[in-house]
């Protein structure tokens, strides 16, 4: 357990550098990062159902010039992460899976925009790289712009890694305890709402496709 | 034939370093680091003297800002103007400073509605779908994410390397790269084929997943959601909005 929560944060550390910082080859989306995480903990068909959902009701996520939205990636990462650990939990046979993936996927969501505002902490702190090099680059100092750009890499994949192994395990905590609480109508109500769930998505899509 | 310093081994080099392009992204001066960094090799090739090589280094820590995608295109040009600059051309600093302030914006414009705004909803929506639709027999289902991979990336990777060389080939002419990218109109054309693949998966989804009455219910959610999304309500408030009503609802019934 304790391996693969590390396994899987230390992965969510690398996607998250796709975001922005490294490459953009997009294997962020949660349409990838989904199905990695399932096949890492062994549910790859849960990683793509919850990978396409979330894809879906994030699809109009756009970062256009200075703005910076709500970070996908680690909700695909922590979400499926805490979806399939705790499925592992639960008795054989539980009519009511799909409300259980809606409890995690409901606690889960804000954690992109908290991450966001980690991010932008970060990028304003990236400033002082800047003037630092300033000062370096008038002494000689060439090197130092290779050195700041691998470090700052360094913090950014830190900054994902340890969200990630904090979310999963805070996660992982409290998430059993509520899972026993929860009344039967809230759960009847619940799994309609994770039938519903693909209908969401797709009314987003079809907004995003609208608005070209 | 002119003499060049910079060869294709070089170029090369700027591609891969081209992924590191908003490694250290700020508010202050956003991908200026990272184009400096992407840059390294090229300027320490173009100016063995010390002095010349920490002036070069200087110049390029100005603001700079574009499509990390087409910020290529600017690397090779910025590339190609540098090395004529150091054997001696009339290319001033001023001017370098210039075509990459006012290429970064266009550029940038361009390579936001472009990529971000359809390739990539296109493509992934494409997965996404093959994934819905094919969720009953799980064998091939896990392709559908490759293939988002693959068909993102042909365009992804075809702009980097395309821009550095073009960029360095063609120099500020390289607007009519643009003209080339003939496959660029298609994509614009992409959001009608994307509304129809959302509503035939809408209507597969009806009729396979829900009976009866249900349908409509499933219609009338889909509906109600697209109109209040179009009041700019967030993907994070619809959800709960969702969690809300159902919880309710199953109370009431």
């Amino acid at each position: 357990m304790i391996a693969e929560i590390l396994l899987v944060s230390f992965i969510g550390g690398l996607l998250s550098l796709d975001v922005s910082a490294w490459g953009q080859i997009m294997v962020s989306r949660p349409i990838i990062s989904g199905p990695i995480i399932g096949l890492l903990l062994g549910d790859l068909k849960t990683g793509l159902i919850i990978g396409v959902l979330l894809e879906l009701i994030w699809i109009n996520v756009i970062s256009v010039g200075a703005a910076i939205p709500p970070n996908a990636t680690i909700v695909a990462v922590t979400c499926l992460a805490l979806i399939i650990l705790t499925e592992r939990t639960l008795p054989v046979g539980n009519n009511f899976q799909g409300s259980y993936r809606m409890v995690v996927l409901a606690l889960t969501m804000p954690l992109g925009e908290i991450f966001k505002r980690i991010d932008i902490k970060q990028r304003k702190l990236n400033a002082r790289f800047v003037h630092y090099l300033d000062r370096e680059i008038i002494k000689g100092n060439l090197k130092a712009v290779e050195r700041v750009n691998y470090f700052s890499l360094f913090l950014f994949f830190l900054k994902g890694l340890l969200f990630s192994l904090v979310a999963i395990s805070v996660g992982l905590y409290i998430l059993p305890k509520l899972f026993s609480y929860l009344p039967f109508a809230i759960l009847v109500g619940l799994n309609f709402a994770y039938r519903l769930l693909p209908a969401l998505g797709l009314a987003i899509a079809f907004n995003t496709f609208r608005g070209l | 034939m002119r003499n060049r310093i910079i060869n294709k081994l070089d170029l090369y080099r700027l591609f891969w370093r081209s992924f590191c392009l908003q490694a250290v992204w700020n508010f202050e001066r956003m991908q200026n680091l990272g184009f400096l960094y992407i840059l390294a090799p090229v300027l320490n090739k173009l100016y063995p003297e010390r002095e010349k090589r920490i002036q070069s280094y200087g110049r390029h820590l100005e603001f700079f800002n574009t499509h990390p995608y087409f910020a290529n295109v600017l690397v090779g040009i910025v590339a190609r103007m540098e090395e004529e600059m150091a054997k001696g051309g009339e290319v001033k600093p001023e001017e370098i400073s210039a075509v990459k302030m006012s290429m970064g914006g266009a550029f940038g414009g361009i390579g936001d509605s472009l990529f971000w705004g359809a390739w990539r909803p296109f493509t992934a929506l494409i997965a996404c779908v093959l994934v819905i639709i094919y969720s009953k027999k799980w064998e091939g289902a896990w392709l559908a994410p490759l293939i988002f991979l693959f068909l993102y990336n042909f365009l992804h990777f075809h702009t980097r390397i395309q821009g550095v060389m073009e960029g360095y080939e063609r120099k500020t002419k390289v607007v009519g790269l643009l003209k080339k990218m003939y496959y660029l109109r298609t994509i614009w054309s992409s959001h009608i084929i994307g509304l129809a693949l959302v509503l035939l998966t809408v209507l597969v989804l009806m009729f396979r997943d829900w009976q009866a009455i249900e349908r409509l219910y499933f219609l009338a959610f889909f509906l109600s959601i697209v109109l209040l999304n179009r009041w700019r309500i967030s993907s994070a408030k619809l959800l709960y909005l969702l969690v809300g009503i159902s919880c309710v609802g199953a109370y009431i019934f």
